[in-house]
């Protein structure tokens, strides 16, 4: 199945010049030994630390693509959520050799391992890396799935309040821990909601993800509300959103921090646990 | 040509308003109505489910009564609800009465508390404070920044306007500054990172979400200010309605007028944008219903659009909870697509009268 994708690329011309269009094309590359081949790279690719040295040529709201024609690639990662669709096809109708990273399921991050791999002439390393992300990520999910279920709150962003709902793939990371959205609207990924909302929802925990690692703040506003089982306890929990809104193999690594957090959510239920729903319905 | 629209409008009805005055009284007594009930009434909505009981027996608790509720519903009604819908009925109240008087000052019935720029000016600043602090900036700093923008903008309009303050330059200026800060805000938005963009245009398209009982007062404290103000000059300002000529000939001094009743409504809007995001349509149209309804009796108009605003306001933002299960719709959205359906409407059914 991986094969069809690709269907474009000369096998017989080795690949050296690579342009990766998004982080985790960037760090997936760098798993399997090809960092060096990468010529240019988007705004924020930012791992590991030797990724900051590659040269930029464009973010998530546009690419230059006359620069991208001057490098003379021999490969172009581009990213299906990330660039825009009008670049990709443009690339494509340059007659550039372009692959389009899907990042939409955790198991796709091994086929595209994998395919990375055969793409570039690394094979053997993608092969490897791919059976070392579902090692781990098999291991994390036997480990957590008898576990009890945790209701969380995904504050993706404080101000406005807004969710991660269980649409998103981010929810996927959760429930290989045992999460359980409180949001699970269908209608939207990233709902914006109110205290209320979340006061209703009464999670258990509250997973933050910090952006870019640095941002740490908005939790003061719910101290006051205690009705909310997670703020009872101080089940909050800082994620650096680096690790849990990426497509690469850290993923993992982030993961593995929030199965942590749930555990001691666990552990701290030997607490009373104010039930908010339970509290609404006696009335 | 525009400027002569809403003039020649009242001159007709002049002498059509001299029988009205009761008639008056009465739909601003059904407004007062309208005023206190809405509240009572809204409250019952939202995520929770609260019944009309729920919030009679809270109000009934907190006025010394003994009643029996369960104490996370008082807190729900309390202290989330209750400032939540006097903020948007501020918001609805200060936009309105900020456009009635702009509509006036400038004789343009296209004028609305956008067109000097203000909101765009004040959302510029609100965005670019929220873009560069981060999204924990507390909420002084984002007033802060709203404020300056509004108030630039003002300035920039003013300057650009020149001494004689025509009302067609200041219009032409509103518009261009207008542009720029849009175009500013976009860059920033442009520039900082999804996650960034998309918060920052949830709070430009207005969210009531942020009200608490600490936030309330300063736009309060403002629009009431504001309103007595624009009630004391409620007659220089209908005199300004028949021309700067006349106007100037009954004593009024329309420049000085103009200039502090323009840097009132600027003071209004930026507080309001600060406290609650760019909300738009609501200071253009509401205003338009009531002078329909009230026949431009200029306190009337003044006072009417004030309440006719802040309860629409407060009904648009029940919408804007319980549209959509589970999370919020941004207010701005729900008042541009019913605002400019009724206006249609009102339109339809005066040229069909007329």
């Amino acid at each position: 199945m991986p094969g069809c994708i690709y269907a474009d690329v000369e096998q017989s011309k080795p690949i050296n010049r690579i342009i990766a269009l998004s982080p985790h094309s960037v760090e997936m590359l760098f798993v399997l030994g090809a960092g060096d081949r990468i010529i240019a790279t988007t705004k924020f690719s930012n791992y590991p630390p030797k990724a900051e040295d590659i040269p930029r040529i464009g973010g998530y709201n546009g690419i230059q693509i006359e620069k991208i024609l001057a490098l003379k690639s021999d490969l172009i990662i581009a990213w299906m959520d990330g660039n825009k669709i009008e670049d990709i096809e443009k690339m494509e109708k340059l007659g550039l050799n372009v692959y389009r990273s899907k990042t939409r399921s955790l198991d796709n991050i091994a086929n595209e391992l994998i395919l990375f791999g055969e793409m570039i002439g690394l094979e053997d390393s993608g092969q490897q890396a791919a059976n070392a992300f579902n090692a781990r990520l098999k291991k994390i999910r036997t480990k957590n799935e008898n576990k009890s279920p945790v209701r969380y709150f995904y504050q993706l962003w404080d101000e406005p309040l807004r969710a991660m709902a269980a649409g998103s793939w981010i929810n996927a990371v959760m429930s290989a821990c045992g999460g359980k959205n409180v949001f699970n609207n269908p209608a939207l990924d990233y709902p914006e909601i109110s205290i209320e909302n979340v006061l209703i929802a009464a999670p258990e925990v509250f997973v933050i993800p910090s952006h870019h690692g640095t941002y740490t703040g908005g939790v003061d506003k719910w101290k006051k509300w205690p009705e909310i089982p997670a703020i009872a306890n101080d089940q909050i929990y800082f994620i650096d959103g680096d690790l849990l809104h990426r497509f690469s193999t850290r993923i993992l690594d982030g993961m593995e921090q929030v199965c942590i957090a749930f555990d001691k959510v666990r552990a701290s239920r030997s607490t009373t646990v104010t039930n908010l729903n339970m509290t609404l319905n006696e009335q | 040509m525009t400027t002569r629209v809403l003039p020649m409008l009242i001159m007709n009805r002049s002498a059509e308003m001299k029988n009205r005055p009761f008639k008056d009284l009465l739909i601003l007594c059904s407004a007062i109505l309208l005023l206190v009930l809405s509240p009572l009434l809204s409250v019952c909505f939202g995520a929770a489910d609260i019944s009309f009981n729920d919030v009679f027996a809270i109000i009934y608790r907190l006025l010394g009564g003994e009643a029996d509720v369960s104490a996370i519903k008082e807190r729900i009604v309390l202290e989330l609800r209750f400032p939540r819908i006097i903020l948007a009925f501020l918001a609805g109240a200060g936009l309105s009465l900020s456009g009635a008087v702009l509509q006036t000052v400038t004789r343009n019935p296209l004028a609305d508390p956008y067109l000097f720029g203000i909101s765009s000016g004040a959302s510029f600043g609100a965005v670019l404070v929220i873009a560069s602090v981060g999204a924990s900036s507390s909420v002084v700093s984002i007033t802060g920044g709203a404020f300056i923008g509004g108030a630039l903008s003002v300035l920039l309009v003013v300057s650009l306007a020149g001494m004689g303050v025509q009302i067609e330059r200041m219009l032409l200026a509103g518009v261009a500054v207008q542009f720029m800060f849009s175009s500013a805000t976009s860059l920033v938005l442009y520039l900082s990172d999804p996650q960034a963009a998309a918060s920052l245009l949830f709070w430009i398209l207005g969210s009531f979400t942020r009200a608490s009982w600490d936030n309330l007062l300063l736009p309060a404290v403002i629009i009431a200010f504001c309103l007595v103000i624009f009630l004391a000059f409620s007659r220089p300002l209908r005199a300004i309605l028949s021309g700067d000529e006349s106007a100037k000939a009954l004593g009024v001094e329309v420049y000085r007028l103009r200039i502090g009743m323009l840097l009132l409504s600027s003071l209004l809007t930026a507080t309001l944008v600060a406290s609650c995001g760019g909300i738009g349509f609501v200071g253009l149209m509401v205003p338009h219903i009531v002078r329909r309804i009230l026949l431009n009796h200029s306190q009337y108009v003044l006072i009417g659009s004030a309440i006719f605003g802040g309860v629409f306001m407060i009904w648009v933002d029940v919408l804007a909870r319980m549209l959509l299960e589970n999370s919020e719709l941004p207010v701005g959205v729900i008042t541009a697509a019913m605002g400019s359906m009724f206006f249609l409407l009102v339109l339809k059914r005066r040229t069909g009268s007329a």
